[in-house]
């Protein structure tokens, strides 16, 4: 569903994504682990468009969108949610999630005010409805950073430390929904730091470091390997996170 | 991808009416207005209405998309000499030639935005300023549109009777006021009014939520720049006369920021409410000289302090009521 093909982004001599070769398959769940700055927040830039690649290619459904606009990727389905939440200060819960329905997801009308709602109901932010989002809460502002990438309808989902701060219960409250979102088709991508959480709902883990891949497959297995204990210093992996 | 949510109730937008009945009773009771009052008045009420479609237009790009211009004056001078240079060397009927002026700004503006858009907030309020500038010294030095002494319509209104033209002008005026208000509130309210609101709020999660950013900001600068080009027509229809140092003067910025800021940015009623307190200030206070121009900046510092949300947005907090709601309220109806 989803290919990369050698993509390098650089500031200056800096390689925060370095000839990165990846392929998500529909449906798949990859967990995404790596040191702060090690390119894990690029490598989502640069796929969804906020960032350009300096060279290689991305392909999205079959389609190269290595020089799409990021709205053009939304609506191709990649939804995404950003690390620290940018809401729609000036807009409704409800206006937000509609902005999404309509132009990500393409619908209008009824069809869009139902899906905003829907996907404002199913992140748990149905009483905060018609409130500002300048309102929410740090939490409810990851929430609806959720609640924005569900409503473009989309393919797959890139969520960028959308469970950092929760707690242990609200982080299983997440995963039954990611679980959910997953069960519909959904493929999704996820960078965390809460490590158990994440090898327990992903199929395959990749570890970046200096912006390379330097290990990829089944979660257990990963986390095993020598070079990702070495980053971690030895350190229990989810104290070191 | 979900199944309908519960299928025996369904969401509601709600779509209240208070603005466009407020927009049909003012436009019945104004557009009857020449009956009743004379021309000195008729002449001040062009001016009221031509500053509230200035003022709307701006808002619409400084309050709901997030970007500040302090150079409509630009647009203004372009609707103007538009309109004057078709009613003068092509001969068509003035009146008919102030959209001519408005399309004019519309395209220019279209041109201009390739470039401004490459700007970003102060640099691009600095670009626009540019823009103007580039005019003004344009039609200062081209013969073609009178050069510094300006051009004046009296040769083509000459055969048009004065009530005929006042009256005329007036309507245009108030279609213009009336139309821009209506237009941009419909338009706020529509899918594409959301997509502005994000833009202003944030462009990177605007994009990620499916909003073409550009497209969206170019439909707005060039509406913005299509009304501003109207009034621009219009004021200098009222006037009869087009200088380019007048037209293309930065105080028109100033002066529209000043009634928005004042009125309250980012409303509909915003525009309205300063248009008239400016507009009031100016003919109590026009006698006392440079008095009036402190007075002006004393009422800015104290809205500011008093109410930095304007006064309509003072009120609409305090009693929690908008004439011309642009929010979406949504609530689940129960089936009948």
């Amino acid at each position: 569903m989803l290919e990369l093909k050698n993509l390098t982004k650089a500031y200056g001599a800096l390689r925060v994504v370095d000839d990165m070769t990846l392929e998500i398959a529909q449906g798949e769940t990859l967990g995404i682990i790596g040191p702060n700055g090690a390119g894990k927040t690029s490598l989502f830039s640069v796929i969804a468009g906020q960032v350009a690649a300096d060279s290689g290619e991305i392909r999205f459904c079959g389609q190269d969108v290595t020089r799409r606009p990021p709205f053009e990727r939304c609506k191709a389905g990649l939804g995404r949610t950003f690390q620290v939440p940018r809401p729609f200060h000036g807009m409704t819960v409800f206006e937000s999630a509609h902005v999404a329905a309509s132009f990500g997801a393409g619908l209008s009308g009824q069809a869009a005010s139902d899906f905003a709602a829907q996907a404002v109901e199913r992140t748990g932010l149905l009483r905060h409805l018609n409130e500002p989002c300048s309102s929410l809460t740090l939490l409810d502002r990851k929430r609806m950073e959720l609640t924005r990438a569900l409503a473009t309808n989309p393919k797959m989902l890139l969520l960028d430390e959308i469970g950092g701060g929760l707690t242990d219960h609200e982080i299983h409250e997440l995963i039954d929904i990611l679980n959910q979102i997953r069960d519909s088709g959904v493929s999704i991508v996820w960078i965390e730091h809460i490590v158990h959480a994440l090898t327990s709902f992903v199929d395959r883990l990749i570890v970046i470091n200096f912006g390379r891949k330097i290990a990829d497959g089944n979660p257990k297995e990963v986390m095993a390997l020598p070079e990702v204990h070495e980053i971690y210093m030895g350190v229990d992996i989810d104290d070191a996170a | 991808m979900y199944d309908a949510l519960t299928q025996s109730a369904v969401w509601r937008v709600k779509t209240p009416k208070s603005g466009l009945v407020a927009i049909a009773l003012a436009a019945i009771v104004l557009a009857l207005a020449p009956v009743a009052i004379g021309p000195g008045s008729l002449r001040l009420l062009v001016e009221v209405f031509t500053m509230i479609a200035l003022a709307q237009a701006w808002n619409l790009l400084a309050g709901y998309t997030g970007f500040v211009s302090v150079g409509q004056q630009a647009f203004i001078g372009i609707g103007a000499y538009g309109m004057f240079a078709v009613a003068l060397k092509m001969g068509l009927n003035p009146f008919s030639s102030v959209l001519v002026g408005g399309i004019v700004a519309a395209v220019i503006g279209a041109f201009a935005a390739l470039a401004l858009f490459r700007l970003r907030g102060p640099y691009f309020a600095i670009g626009t300023w540019v823009l103007a500038e580039l005019f003004r010294i344009f039609f200062i030095n081209t013969q073609y549109f009178g050069g510094a002494s300006g051009l004046t319509l009296a040769r083509v209104l000459r055969g048009i009777p004065r009530d005929v033209r006042l009256n005329t002008t007036y309507w245009l005026a108030l279609a213009l006021a009336l139309g821009s208000t209506l237009l941009i509130y419909l338009l706020l309210r529509s899918r594409f009014g959301l997509a502005v609101r994000t833009v202003r709020d944030n462009e990177a999660s605007a994009e990620s939520a499916g909003v073409n950013v550009w497209g969206t900001k170019f439909m707005v600068f060039v509406l913005a720049s299509f009304i501003t080009g109207c009034a621009g027509a219009i004021l200098y229809l009222n006037t009869m006369f087009v200088g380019a140092n007048a037209a293309f003067s930065v105080k028109w910025s100033a002066l529209i920021i000043f009634v928005v800021i004042i009125g309250g940015i980012g409303t509909i009623e915003g525009p309205i409410v300063g248009a008239l307190v400016y507009f009031t200030l100016r003919e109590y206070l026009s006698d006392f000289g440079t008095w009036y121009i402190i007075t002006f900046g004393l009422v800015a510092i104290a809205a500011m302090i008093v109410a930095p949300q304007g006064i309509w947005g003072y009120v609409a907090g305090r009693f929690k009521y908008h004439l011309f709601p642009v929010e979406a309220e949504i609530s689940k109806d129960l089936p009948r």
